[in-house]
């Protein structure tokens, strides 16, 4: 029995060698997709901040110059005539029957 | 890798080792096995319950009998990967050593291991394996007694 027992501790003065390091490429895979889920996370809350944005107000399109000239060649034809004013005047003067507009302010005196 | 798979590894990787290359006999696919046990680990597949090292041996093992039952031919594994360290950092001595383990039945080789470089008790041994401790223990006895006969 002492003989298997020196025998025992002379196989156990052997050592395993370490085994290497896993390949940086298999951890990749593992990796890659919790990378995928982020990068997706990422472009779904962009996309949703980017849909929850207000529009930017539009330019205001420079108005035509109105000239006498022009309402004067519509004079003979009042409809037309009336549709260019109704058209500046909507377009020019303040619309005062928009809440807390000038309408409302004088209706509470 | 996470800080408890790298701990793991680095407490149980050698013995790990020698067991795969022990049911193996072929150090280059006994790593692979190690890191597909552990990269098993890393995704949270694994479902270590209790002690680790138990559950590691079995995944270790489990894990390389499928890759011989993978193996489309009867392959004279590579006796070339050196995968134990001589005290005296001889190469010809581990060589020998393991050309010696290698002529052991498989079932006496892998409690020779289990054992020795493992560090597992009978009863450990006996629960990776899937027999009882009396099977193991003679298993062991036997394999070391043939292995003096080799190895001199």
């Amino acid at each position: 029995m002492d003989e298997l027992d020196d025998f025992e501790a002379r196989l156990r003065a052997f050592r395993p060698r370490r085994p290497a390091s896993i390949p940086d490429a298999r951890l990749q895979r593992l990796r890659g997709p919790i990378w995928v889920a982020v990068a997706a996370g990422l472009a779904a809350v962009m996309f949703v901040a980017s849909r929850l944005q207000k529009p930017a107000p539009e330019p205001a399109q420079p108005l035509p110059p109105v000239t006498l000239g022009a309402l004067n060649a519509l004079a003979d034809r009042p409809d037309a005539l009336d549709a260019a004013l109704a058209e500046i005047s909507r377009t020019t003067l303040p619309d005062i029957t928009r809440p807390g507009g000038v309408l409302e302010r004088l209706s509470k005196f | 890798m996470t800080h408890d798979a790298r701990e793991l590894y680095e407490r149980h990787g050698r013995k790990l080792l020698a067991y795969a290359c022990a049911l193996l006999r072929d150090p280059s696919a006994a790593e692979d096995v190690l890191h597909q046990v552990f990269l098993n680990v890393l995704r949270g597949r694994a479902a270590i319950d209790g002690e680790p090292a138990r559950y590691l041996f079995r995944a270790v093992r489990n894990t390389a009998l499928n890759h011989i039952r993978g193996q489309s031919r009867e392959v004279e594994l590579a006796a070339a990967g050196i995968w134990l360290e001589s005290p005296d950092g001889s190469q010809e001595t581990a060589i020998a050593l393991q050309s010696a383990l290698r002529m052991l039945p498989d079932e006496q080789r892998e409690a020779v291991v289990l054992k020795i470089w493992g560090q597992l008790t009978f009863e450990e041994a006996a629960a990776v394996v899937g027999v009882s401790p009396n099977t193991v223990a003679s298993r062991y006895r036997y394999g070391l007694e043939k292995l003096k006969e080799i190895w001199k």
